[in-house]
């Protein structure tokens, strides 16, 4: 039965391992639940949970997952387990000396304790108060082994896991949008640390320095080494105005962070207005006197910068796909993109709105970019979703 | 078993719920570091003085700087020390091990008795540096190459680990953990931290205090909410000005106790509070 809890928890994302399954097992054998139900809870969640950002996911699940285990059930194991005494003796030996029950009188009291509970949480239902004290009352008298007494009380004080449904961890679910410092923790992702910059500036290394010394026994010998440099170069190219006019305080806040993040060795912003054009704007406010040829960006900064599109991808489709009428030589919006992906093969596209359920729901410019760049949420998940990406070699 | 299992009760200063106390317990009897999350000022590091207190045990404190290296834990070798003594001929060069200086997990490691190692603010160091500990924390061991010494635990520590959540620690360590996070304690609680250091304190001024304290991180959009520590702060402020209060919540004196950044005092100070009203 704990098995097929954990293969609910992993089936939910949440990362189990077998190493965290072997020690709640441990810590219920050392008896470290106390034989409640809530100190089963916590010592689940102690075990297994390492972030309050997946407290709420575990509280529903284990809400959910303990909620639907009838009582049935249990009194049929525990039942097994009563008729078969070699068993009993075996695994609440100790617990039974402890209590200096006999294990005739226990199976007894159990199965009374079981009638009793039935009864509660039937005339009870959905009293957490009466419930629970059941439960207290299962403490004191006797209940079944350390092993199988989660389910014991779980089967009398059902109404207690009710309670366990309404826990308090919501604000801490990372797929939802952000703050500055967690953008900025999100780029610290985007680093190559490396020492083989260009030669010529150059720090003391300290220990080489002395370990060299030493060696020579005392005489100063004197070791230099290139400084270790993120030498990673960003180009970021964010939609500004129009339809973005919503997300407008979160991409300032994208843009303050990458500003204070600071740790690249080149950091180039360009803007553009719902699609790319001829013309990219230097300035936030699209300012006509403000631009750069698109294609200068393209001829003159080199593939080896990561490039992040920011926007909404929501385009009318003639600005995206133009049959080059009216005279028009410029290329058009997908061209303009799929270029850039030519050219530069580290790029993702940063869109700030929910994603529907239903790719087909998002507007047809999205489902279009999103077969030229890899599409992320800008949230916290999809920031280092996309960051991480970035990082990776094609 | 149980006075073996279950050996920290709260003591008499620090109010914990049941919650960590049972997480507590379970991460001392299972010899797992103990992980603590939560807001600044939600006593984090207290936690660790408390089970010291309580198990009467002595408590080893190594604060995290941002400069800090997994090796500064375990030992340094004092090599320049020794290239000094080698010049000037100075006795015992040879001999390596009086250049060797313990840190703090060796220290703990190498101590008496049983001690509360508390690991202060694990994530202000770099990235990696949860991952240069995991052997030693899980075998309570460790190698020094320059004496071919093994320094093993003779009575593994508890080690309580404190994070303020600033960078994500690696799963590899945080298997190796128990977790818990403080959540902010209710107004219930926090009664019962109040009394616990100010055990004579009029209970009306507890009320006022509390009734400004809950409503001050409520009802503002404050960058950096005032915690228990801030709180406790206040309330010593309070008592030594002599200031009335009477009319803690309207006028919300010495606030400076309780906000500590110029945006947040602003905020309040601009919708009536600080005597305008």
């Amino acid at each position: 039965m704990f098995l097929e809890f954990l293969m609910l928890l992993r089936s939910q994302g949440l990362k189990v391992s077998m190493h965290e399954w072997l020690s709640l097992m441990q810590g219920l054998r050392m008896g470290l639940h106390q034989q409640t139900l809530n100190g089963f809870y916590i010592l689940c969640r102690t075990l297994i949970i390492k972030t309050e950002s997946d407290m709420y996911k575990f509280d529903q699940l284990f809400h959910s997952f303990f909620k639907s285990i009838s009582p049935e059930e249990v009194r049929q194991e525990l039942g097994e387990m009563l008729n078969d005494p070699e068993t009993l003796q075996n695994s609440c030996g100790k617990y039974l000396q402890h209590r200096q029950l006999s294990p005739r009188l226990a199976s007894e009291t159990i199965a009374r304790r079981l009638d009793a509970c039935e009864e509660s949480s039937q005339s009870l239902a959905g009293s957490g108060q009466a419930a629970s004290n059941v439960v207290g009352a299962g403490d004191g008298g006797g209940t079944a082994s350390p092993g199988t007494g989660g389910q014991m009380q779980g089967s009398g004080g059902k109404s207690i896991i009710h309670a366990q449904g309404d826990r308090r961890f919501r604000d801490w679910r990372t797929d939802c949008t952000i703050e500055s410092r967690q953008f900025q923790m999100a780029f610290r992702l985007l680093r190559e640390l490396s020492r083989k910059l260009n030669a010529s500036e150059e720090e003391l290394d300290i220990n080489q320095t002395i370990h060299a010394t030493c060696n020579r026994g005392g005489i100063l010998d004197i070791r230099m080494q290139p400084p270790r440099r993120n030498r990673l170069k960003v180009m970021v190219l964010i939609d500004s105005g129009g339809s973005m006019r919503p997300f407008e305080q979160l991409c300032s806040l994208l843009f303050q962070s990458l500003h204070k993040a600071n740790t690249f060795t080149d950091l180039k912003i360009y803007y553009f207005h719902n699609c790319l054009e001829g013309k990219t704007y230097l300035d936030p406010s699209i300012d006509t006197d403000k631009t750069i040829d698109t294609r200068w960006i393209l001829k003159n900064i080199s593939d080896d910068y990561r490039v992040i599109f920011v926007g909404d991808a929501d385009m009318a489709l003639h600005e995206l796909v133009s049959d080059g009428g009216y005279g028009n030589t410029d290329p058009d919006g997908i061209t303009w993109f799929k270029m850039f992906k030519e050219k530069y093969s580290h790029s993702i596209w940063l869109h700030p709105q929910e994603r529907e359920e239903n790719i087909m729901w998002m507007g047809e410019s999205f489902i279009e970019i999103e077969k030229v760049f890899p599409m992320y949420q800008l949230s916290i998940d999809g920031l280092k979703e996309g960051m991480y990406r970035l990082m990776k070699a094609h | 078993m149980s006075d073996r299992t279950f050996r920290f009760e709260s003591v008499d200063n620090y109010i914990i719920s049941d919650d960590l106390k049972l997480t507590a317990n379970i991460a001392i009897s299972m010899n797992k570091p103990l992980l603590v999350k939560g807001e600044p000022g939600t006593g984090k590091t207290a936690l660790a003085e408390a089970i010291a207190e309580a198990l009467d045990m002595p408590l080893i404190i190594w604060s995290i700087k941002s400069t800090t290296k997994a090796q500064d834990g375990l030992y340094n070798y004092d090599v320049v020390r020794r290239l000094y003594d080698s010049e000037l001929g100075n006795e015992g060069v040879d001999d390596i091990k009086q250049y060797i200086k313990l840190g703090k997990i060796g220290e703990a490691f190498t101590s008496d008795e049983q001690c509360v190692l508390l690991i202060d603010e694990i994530d202000k160091a770099d990235l990696e540096f949860p991952n240069d500990l995991l052997w030693e924390l899980d075998r309570m061991e460790f190698y020094i190459p320059e004496t071919d010494e093994t320094i093993k635990a003779k009575h593994p520590p508890i080690v309580i680990i404190t994070s303020n959540a600033e960078k994500e620690l690696p799963d590899a360590f945080l298997r190796r953990c128990a977790f818990h996070y403080i959540e902010f304690p209710d107004t219930e609680m926090m009664r019962d931290i109040i009394l616990a250091h100010y055990p004579d304190l009029e209970s009306d001024l507890i009320e006022q205090v509390l009734d400004a304290f809950f409503y001050v991180r409520q009802y503002f959009d404050l960058k950096k909410k005032p915690g228990t520590s801030e709180l406790l702060d206040w309330i010593s402020a309070l008592k030594l000005s002599g200031i009335p209060t009477d009319r803690l919540r309207q006028d919300l004196p010495l606030a400076g106790f309780l906000m500590k950044k110029d945006e947040d005092l602003a905020a309040v100070k601009k919708s009536g509070f600080g005597g305008l009203r």
